[in-house]
């Protein structure tokens, strides 16, 4: 049995065929935690300035929570890290399912993967021996038949990451699927996995167990945990609609970004059929399912029964995959998305970028700037799942049209020219999750200094909307009073992200689920540090790991600006910034202004210890939170 | 129609209630027009619902007459409670979202 506290790095160098172990020390564990914080460290340590993010000097790094393989509630998430082939600044992108813990069975908490490999390999890892192998005959393949495959080459069940052909082309979003049905889904860390040759990382978890220190006090906390989870409604949504419950209700109070973020509602009846408190009486949804020692089971495993999409059965869809491949695109049709999300899961795509560069380019031959002709003969109007559809597989493949849209909104804005820029809904490079930014202004300032580009899933500020009773008391205890629960004021917003952000990279060094800080609300810093300590016999109090949480994004930042990230780099989609969107209702502002979004950023800079002309940590900060080794970039 | 302020001579306006979950459950309905007159407040509205369906009071409302911390109130999208709570003024074609926690991931 290994012990939570043991942190194993496993090196492998793919050009030269090398692997060696080294062993994480102590007094990083207890600033950096595991999973996501380690892996900060790591890839501080070993990316060097400016290298190509798909050459072979990108450390592709794979990082297992510090929790997995306990019992911790949603102990299950594990961690990619690399420099983004998409944005060219840090990348960390997660995901649950049980591969990570398998990882740590098999006796390895992190791997290291540097170089090319000049045929296709899969790492296989298992208890006491690592190896690679060929992969010549599972290149091209989609993410299922490569699991069963690798399946059929081993008697004990395997859990597997891997790239469908996506990654293989290189397309600068592809992401990195994790036990078939989980995707690491942003930034283009499936491109770097397939730059280096590397089909998949197998983990064969054998008999293996991960002991914890101080098992009542660990199993108290474990328990506390899961009660406050059973009592929180958000929780209790989870679990009956999946993430994709409330469209009807973003809909109907005007908060879908629709159409490339021209409007932000469709009709009532798709959005009833899209939002997943309907796929049960739809007969669509056939199991729930939860990651390692998850007790919330978010996951949905959907299935079409006939018609022209019958058969189209896949794990999900979540809700950014609905939103994004469906009304951002005008696509209303339920079991079309159910397709969307059965080919971005299998051809290894992000569904947001996808979606995202999609809508783009509906929008783009909406005002004529390019032709049928163009896009290979696809008619791509508002609503078309055939375009929709085709599409998808052209940019998984890097063929005709999709080789232009593979590389995300801005890049094919730059190559097709006139005002198309304007409408590629994107910053740092990257299409932005579906939340209607205008009207939530935590979640703005979040996406805009989001290290990894526009996104939800490294600080989400949920509890600004005051849904619940469990999150306005976390907006009174971060800014002292609940009435900053409201999400469309520019005051307490840099507090608010702030907190999210510590807990947040708590969360994720940890390889609990987000859902549990940071949307439900059973586990609070106290929880954290307790699970913590008593797993790995580490001291820590509720400060101590906060800071943790602080010195993670201080050193993403610090990344950031080695790669030459500039204030204006903290941005947002020009649409968003620019053009006011009147079908955003109740919301007296439907823009973030420029002058809105500096108000909150020097508030932000300000509370860190960073300059406001960079947004780069003040020596003193970095002192402070023991990063004197980035002290000099 | 349900007046409120004492004046005798307002005109009528409509606010669409909708509701989801368990209120939309006690009341077999998804959506309610309420009339009001000009001039009513979100009270008014609620009232009104809770005369029309008696078992959804207590599904919003505690015995003093608030809303229940677990239930959102929003108008147009803005919850009531950033406004002026259940004394924010109605206009006609306002529409109130009566639900519990709600989000997505
Ligand atoms: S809540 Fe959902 S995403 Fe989180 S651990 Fe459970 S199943 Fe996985």
């Amino acid at each position: 049995m290994r012990c939570a506290n043991e942190q194993v790095v496993l090196h492998v160098d793919l050009s030269y065929r090398k692997m060696w172990h080294e062993i994480v020390p102590e007094m990083v564990v207890r600033r950096f935690l595991g999973g996501r914080g380690i892996g900060d460290w790591l890839l501080w340590r070993d990316l060097k300035p400016g290298v190509d993010p798909l050459g072979p000097d990108n450390p592709l790094i794979f990082s297992a929570g510090a929790l997995l393989g306990t019992a911790a509630p949603t102990a299950g998430r594990a961690t990619i890290l690399c420099r983004s082939p998409l944005t060219g600044f840090y990348l960390k992108t997660g995901a649950g399912g049980r591969f990570g813990a398998a990882l740590r069975f098999a006796g390895v908490d992190h791997i290291a993967v540097r170089g090319v490999s000049e045929a296709p390999v899969v790492l296989w890892i298992e208890p006491g021996s690592t190896e690679i192998r060929d992969a010549s005959e599972l290149w091209g393949a989609g993410v299922r038949e490569t699991h069963r495959r690798l399946q059929e080459d081993c008697e004990d069940s395997i859990e597997t990451a891997c790239i469908g052909p996506a990654g293989e082309h290189r397309v600068r979003y592809a992401n990195v699927m994790l036990s078939v049905y989980h995707s690491a889904s942003r930034g283009g860390a499936g491109a770097v996995m397939g730059s280096k040759g590397l089909k998949a990382v197998v983990a064969r978890p054998g008999r293996g167990s991960i002991g914890v220190m101080d098992p009542e006090g660990f199993h108290l906390a474990s328990d506390r945990a899961r009660a406050n989870l059973l009592e929180d409604p958000m929780a209790n949504n989870l679990y009956h609609y999946g993430t994709a419950g409330d469209v009807t209700v973003f809909n109907d109070i005007r908060r879908l970004p629709s159409k490339n973020w021209q409007v932000a509602h469709i009709e009532d009846e798709e959005a009833e059929s899209l939002g997943g408190r309907s796929w049960e009486e739809a007969g669509y949804l056939k199991r729930r399912r939860g990651c390692s020692a998850c007790s919330i089971h978010c996951h949905r495993f959907t299935e079409v029964g006939d018609g022209p999409y019958g058969g189209t059965a896949s794990g999900g869809p979540q809700l950014a995959t609905v939103t994004r491949g469906g009304p951002n695109c005008g696509v209303g049709n339920v079991e079309a998305v159910f397709r969307f999300n059965e080919l971005c899961n299998d051809l290894g795509l992000d569904a947001i970028s996808t979606g995202s560069s999609i809508a783009w380019l509906m929008e783009t031959y909406e005002r004529g700037l390019i032709s049928s002709e163009q896009a290979d003969g696809i008619e791509p109007v508002w609503g078309s799942e055939e375009a929709l559809l085709g599409l998808t597989g052209r940019i998984a493949h890097r063929q005709g049209i999709g080789d232009l849209l593979a590389d995300e909104t801005l890049a094919a804005s730059q190559r097709v020219g006139g005002d198309s820029w304007q409408w590629a809904v994107q910053a740092k490079g990257m299409s932005p999750s579906g939340v209607a930014m205008q009207s939530a202004l935590g979640y703005a300032l979040a996406f805009a200094v989001n290290p990894r580009g526009p996104d939800h899933l490294h600080t989400e500020t949920i509890a600004e909307f005051g849904a619940t009773p469990q999150a306005r008391e976390v907006i009174q205890r971060i800014t002292g009073d609940e009435r900053y629960a409201v999400s469309d004021i520019v005051d307490k917003r840099g507090e608010i992200v702030r907190w999210h952000e510590d807990i947040y990279a708590v969360t994720d060094a940890l390889g609990l689920c987000a859902f549990t800080t940071t949307c439900a609300y059973g586990i609070d810093e106290g929880l954290l540090a307790k699970l913590f300590a008593t797993a790995t016999g580490v001291p820590m109090s509720s400060e101590e790991i906060m800071t943790a949480g602080r010195r993670m994004m201080t050193l993403e930042r610090a990344i950031n600006l080695r790669e030459g990230l500039t204030r204006a780099d903290d941005t947002l989609p020009w649409r968003i910034m620019n053009e006011p969107n009147h079908d955003l209702t109740g919301v007296e502002d439907p823009i973030v202004s420029r002058a809105k979004l500096d108000r909150m950023l020097d508030a932000y800079y300000d509370l860190h210890g960073w300059d406001r002309e960079r947004g780069a940590p003040a020596p003193q900060t970095l002192r402070e939170l023991d990063l004197e080794f980035a002290l000099d970039g | 129609m349900r007046r409120s302020g004492g004046s005798s001579e307002n005109r009528a306006i409509r606010v669409e209630v909708r509701l989801y979950g368990e209120a939309a459950r006690v009341v077999r309905k998804e959506r309610f027009i309420s009339e009001l007159s000009e001039g009513s407040i979100v009270r008014d509205a609620v009232e009104d619902l809770c005369g029309a369906y008696p078992a959804v009071a207590e599904h919003l409302l505690t015995e003093n007459g608030d809303v229940r911390p677990a239930v959102n109130l929003l108008l147009n999208g803005r919850p009531v409670r950033s406004i002026a709570g259940l004394e924010t003024r109605l206009e006609d074609g306002d529409r109130l979202f009566v639900l519990h926690a709600y989000g997505g991931g």
